[in-house]
C-alpha cells in the first residue's frame, strides 16, 4: 500500500534523497571532528579521515545532483545508502569493534533511508545493517555483551519503523487531501 | 471544499495522524525495557517491581494506541507529557543501571525522531535538548570517573551528536513533507 505507483516511489526517492543527503553531511562533519580530536593512534585517525573524506566526496557528487534539479537515479541512491552502512561498519571496526560508541551512526543512515527507500529495499537495508552490527560483535563482542546488543538492534529497528509509518501516513494524508473534503478528520480540528 | 492549508488545522492533523508513530516508538521502548529487566534480575523482590513497572508503561501505551484505533487519539499537551516521560525515564534508566556504560540512552533515539515527525521544529528542539540535558545528568549522576578520560568524552559527544542528527533529520523530513502536502493541495485547488 504504500507506494502503488512507481511515480510515488520515485517522488519519494527523490525528496527522501535530500534527507539521506543531510543525514550522510552530519555523518562526515561529525565523523571528521571526532576523529581529530584526540585520536588514539596515527593508524586509526588514517583509516577514519580516508573513509570520512570519500564519504564527502561521494556526497559532493549526489549534494551537485540535487542542486542542479537533476532526476535521482535509483540505482546510484541506492548504492550511496549501502556505501553508507559498509563506512560506518568500517568506522566501527578501525575504532574497536564492539566497544566504538561510532555504532550511533547507523541510526541517522537507517532513519534517512527508511522515509526514502520503498518498504522492500528498506526492510533489505535495515537487514544489511543488523547483519553489519551482528557480524561485527561476532566477532568482537565481550561474553556480556548480548543484552547491549539485543538492545542496539531493536532501537535501530524501532527507528526504521517509525520512518516506514510515518512515510506511509503521510502518503495517506496526501491521498484524502486531495481527493476528498475536509470532513475526512472530524477530530483532528478538535485538538 | 478543499480549502488553502491553515497552520492551526495542519498542526491539529499532525498530531492526530501522527501519533501513531510515538505509539509505535513507545512499544519499542517497552520491549527493550523487558530485555533489560527480564534479563538482568536474578531476586524475586527486584523483578515483582520491574514488572509492575513494566506493566504501568504498557498500560499507558495501551489507552494510547486504543484511543488511536478508535480515531479519539490523545491531544498535543498529553502526547508531549508523555514524551517527556519517555525521555525522563530514560535518564532515569541511565542513573541508575550503568550511567556512562549503559546502553539505555539508544531508546532516546527512535522517541526523539518520531516527536520529530509529529510536532514542529520548535517542539522538537526543545525536547531534544531536554532529552540530551536529562541524558547527562542521568550519566554524571551514577559517577564522574568518565570526566577524566577524553576519549570517553568524546563518545559522549557522538551519542549526543547522534540524537541532534536524529532530531533535526526528522524535523527536515517532517518539513518535506508538509511542503509536498501543500503542493498536492495547491494543484488539487488548481485543477
Amino acid at each position: 500500500m504504500r507506494h502503488p505507483s512507481p511515480f510515488a516511489g520515485a517522488e519519494d526517492l527523490a525528496l527522501g534523497q535530500a534527507v539521506i543527503i543531510a543525514a550522510r553531511w552530519a555523518l562526515v562533519a561529525s565523523g571528521l571532528a571526532l576523529a581529530v580530536i584526540a585520536p588514539p593512534s596515527a593508524d586509526t585517525l588514517r583509516t577514519q579521515v580516508l573513509l570520512i573524506l570519500a564519504l564527502a566526496v561521494c556526497n559532493f557528487a549526489l549534494q551537485g545532483q540535487l542542486l542542479r534539479r537533476r532526476r535521482t537515479l535509483a540505482a546510484v541512491a541506492y548504492a550511496a545508502s549501502a556505501a553508507d552502512i559498509a563506512i560506518i561498519t568500517g568506522l566501527v571496526v578501525a575504532d574497536g569493534g564492539f566497544a566504538s560508541g561510532l555504532y550511533v551512526f547507523y541510526f541517522p543512515a537507517v532513519l534517512a533511508l527508511s522515509v526514502a527507500f520503498p518498504l522492500v529495499l528498506t526492510v533489505t537495508y535495515v537487514g544489511a545493517a543488523l547483519a553489519a552490527v551482528l557480524s561485527v560483535a561476532w566477532l568482537t563482542m565481550p561474553a556480556s555483551g548480548e543484552q547491549d546488543l539485543l538492545i542496539r538492534c531493536l532501537m535501530l529497528a524501532a527507528v526504521a519503523l517509525c520512518g516506514v509509518v510515518y512515510a506511509d501516513i503521510e502518503w495517506r494524508r496526501r491521498r484524502r487531501l486531495v481527493g476528498m473534503d475536509e470532513e475526512v478528520v472530524p477530530h483532528a480540528a478538535a485538538g | 471544499m478543499l480549502r488553502q492549508a491553515d497552520p492551526d488545522r495542519e498542526a491539529a492533523e499532525d498530531v492526530f495522524f501522527g501519533q501513531i508513530v510515538l505509539i509505535w516508538a513507545r512499544w519499542a521502548m517497552i520491549a527493550a525495557a523487558a530485555v533489560i529487566f527480564l534479563w538482568n534480575t536474578g531476586d524475586v523482590g527486584s523483578l515483582t517491581q520491574r514488572v509492575a513497572l513494566l506493566a504501568g508503561l504498557m498500560a499507558v501505551n495501551f489507552f494510547l494506541h486504543g484511543r488511536y484505533l478508535v480515531e479519539r487519539p490523545a491531544n498535543r499537551a498529553l502526547i508531549v507529557l508523555a514524551s517527556l516521560a519517555d525521555v525522563t525515564l530514560i535518564a532515569a534508566g541511565v542513573a541508575l543501571w550503568g550511567g556512562y556504560s549503559s546502553q539505555l540512552f539508544v531508546l532516546l533515539y527512535p522517541v526523539v525522531f518520531a516527536f520529530a515527525l509529529v510536532f514542529p521544529p520548535r517542539f522538537t528542539a526543545a525536547l531534544a535538548v531536554v532529552a540530551a540535558a536529562l541524558y547527562v545528568g542521568g550519566v554524571a549522576a551514577f559517577d564522574l570517573r568518565w570526566t577524566g578520560d577524553v576519549q570517553l568524552v568524546k563518545t559522549l559527544l557522538v551519542r549526543l551528536l547522534a540524537l541532534g542528527a536524529v532530531a533535526g533529520l526528522g524535523t527536515y523530513y517532517w518539513r518535506i513533507q508538509r511542503d509536498r502536502r501543500r503542493a498536492a493541495l495547491s494543484a488539487a485547488l488548481g485543477r
